[in-house]
């Protein structure tokens, strides 16, 4: 049974095929599709890999230079190009596809992508990205809300816009939404329609007048962009809680919010936060609101952050209100091991 | 689960194809899912538990990427980040494959992971008679047949030699 690897023969043709699968999907596919020319033992080894990323790394020539052209390609051209590439890809591949990630900068939306979903969607897609940089932001197709076999999903400039019929993804553990044309309804519908989600990114420029999060079984949390107004509920299980507002002049509804937010996350250990610290439209009644409620927090016997451990507060400028959060956090906080606060460049 | 906590103190021997013998804490052990399904299901720490396909010299360095992992806490994911890429630099293949054998018959999934992408970075962005020549695989193709096999995958070859 003695097996010693010398590094004189050929070792790799004869990995376990779980092994080969595992090395052709940590490289581009590009490069995985390559491997079929080393021997005939490799020629069919990429075909049965069962993530497929079409991304630039990929699809976008390694050596432009070479093929290009005086003038920059029109979307038709780029489109029917990277089509004719996924296409064969996907004519030549064997067996399931449970992972598929199609992330083009070069790619607008459009009708071959919601081919491309449909097909996904009815071979039980487990995990799916889908980003896009160009154009419209891409609506997604019906068929999209029907994948109950989801367990990850990574949306990025695409629209969401479920039928009234969506009942939520039941397996989804992993959801990031980025630049995502989605409403406030729809929203904390998707996240409490979700019961095994852990882990949720989320960054919008748009404005929403109210974020409710309702998610028992979260573990890490990512908000980035303009909300009036947020509530997280039932984060039992929230470790990490990330939240970086975008700009105040719309400010959160009332900035008691933020010693507020703290008190249904009984297991939390990590803390990442950016400014502004102060909001409600910065009237001087809500500052003096906000600090009240740091000092009552911080004479209650009752509140403690237990499981705290690190804190990062960026873009602070000094305000009463981030002394205050600052002072609650470290009188509260039994285990914190790490506390870095960065001014905001004036 | 519960069980290992309890004996968190316990140690147990591992013994390697040829024939030494690694006193391991538990909590170490239990990094591989292989050793952590063979607790569970009853098997007596205070047996020697044979690892008939891994050398002395591998399972020195699986143990020692298993202790780091055990050890190390959630909070010190920079510093184990760090220490995965020294770990696996200047490896010789030889060495490196017996790693990700003795990872995926140990079930260790972050070892095989970094092993596995190692071996993916060696071969990615270089022509394939470099691939050819760093893992000894002979060509056995016709050039006709290697032709035909570019022909088949050509967008893959777009601007390679």
């Amino acid at each position: 049974m003695k097996r010693m690897c010398s590094s004189t023969s050929d070792i790799i043709s004869d990995l376990p095929d779980n092994i080969l699968e595992k090395i052709l999907v940590l490289m581009p596919l590009r490069d995985a599709v390559r491997t079929s020319v080393l021997s005939k033992k490799w020629r069919d080894n990429w075909r049965k890999i069962p993530e497929l990323a079409f991304d630039d790394r990929s699809l976008v020539d390694p050596y432009p230079i070479l093929f290009r052209q005086r003038s920059p390609p029109d979307q038709l051209s780029i489109k029917n190009r990277f089509f004719a590439t996924i296409y064969h890809v996907l004519l030549r591949h064997q067996g399931a596809i449970p992972k598929l990630i199609l992330s083009l900068s070069e790619l607008e939306g459009c009708f071959e992508i919601d081919t491309l979903i449909i097909t996904l969607s009815s071979n039980g897609i487990q995990e799916l990205t889908v980003k896009l940089w160009k154009g419209q932001p891409y609506k997604l197709p019906q068929s999209l809300y029907t994948c109950q076999r989801l367990t990850h999903l990574n949306l990025q400039h695409c629209v969401f816009r479920p039928p009234t019929t969506f009942k939520g993804f039941r397996r989804i553990v992993y959801l990031e939404l980025y630049e995502v044309i989605i409403t406030s309804d729809a929203f904390q519908n998707l996240v409490s329609s979700c019961p095994l989600l852990e882990k949720l990114k989320f960054e919008s420029s748009a404005c929403f007048d109210y974020i409710g999060i309702d998610a028992s079984n979260l573990k890490v949390l990512s908000l980035t962009g303009f909300f009036k107004s947020l509530r997280v509920k039932n984060a039992r299980h929230l470790t990490k809680f990330s939240l970086y507002p975008k700009a105040c002049q719309f400010g959160i509804r009332d900035a008691v919010e933020w010693a507020g937010l703290l008190d249904g996350l009984p297991v939390l250990e990590h803390l990442h936060m950016g400014g502004p610290y102060v909001w409600a439209n910065s009237t001087s009644g809500s500052e003096e609101a906000a600090v009240k409620a740091c000092e009552e927090k911080l004479a209650s016997s009752k509140f403690c952050l237990k499981h705290l451990r690190e804190v990062e507060m960026r873009l602070v400028s000094d305000t009463k209100i981030e002394l205050h959060f600052m002072k609650l956090l470290l009188a509260k906080s039994r285990v914190l091991e790490s506390m870095v606060v960065k001014a905001k460049s004036s | 689960m519960a069980s290992s906590i309890e004996n968190n103190n316990e140690k147990l021997t591992l013994k390697s194809s040829d024939g030494e013998e690694f006193l391991v804490e538990k909590h170490v052990a239990l990094q591989s899912t292989l050793l952590q399904n063979m607790l569970d299901s009853d098997c007596s720490s205070a047996d020697v538990i044979p690892l008939p396909k891994i050398d002395a010299r591998t399972l020195a360095l699986v143990l020692g990427y298993c202790k780091k992992h055990a050890d190390a806490s959630s909070s010190k994911q920079g510093e184990l980040n760090s220490f995965d890429s020294e770990f696996l630099k200047d490896m010789d293949m030889g060495a490196l494959f017996n790693l990700v054998l003795a990872a995926n018959f140990m079930e260790i999934k972050g070892l095989l992971d970094i092993a596995a992408q190692k071996i993916a970075d060696t071969i990615k962005d270089k022509p394939h008679q470099e691939v050819r020549e760093i893992f000894h695989v002979e060509n056995d193709y016709t050039p006709e047949e290697e032709a035909a096999v570019r022909e088949e995958n050509r967008w893959a070859f777009e601007g390679f030699p």
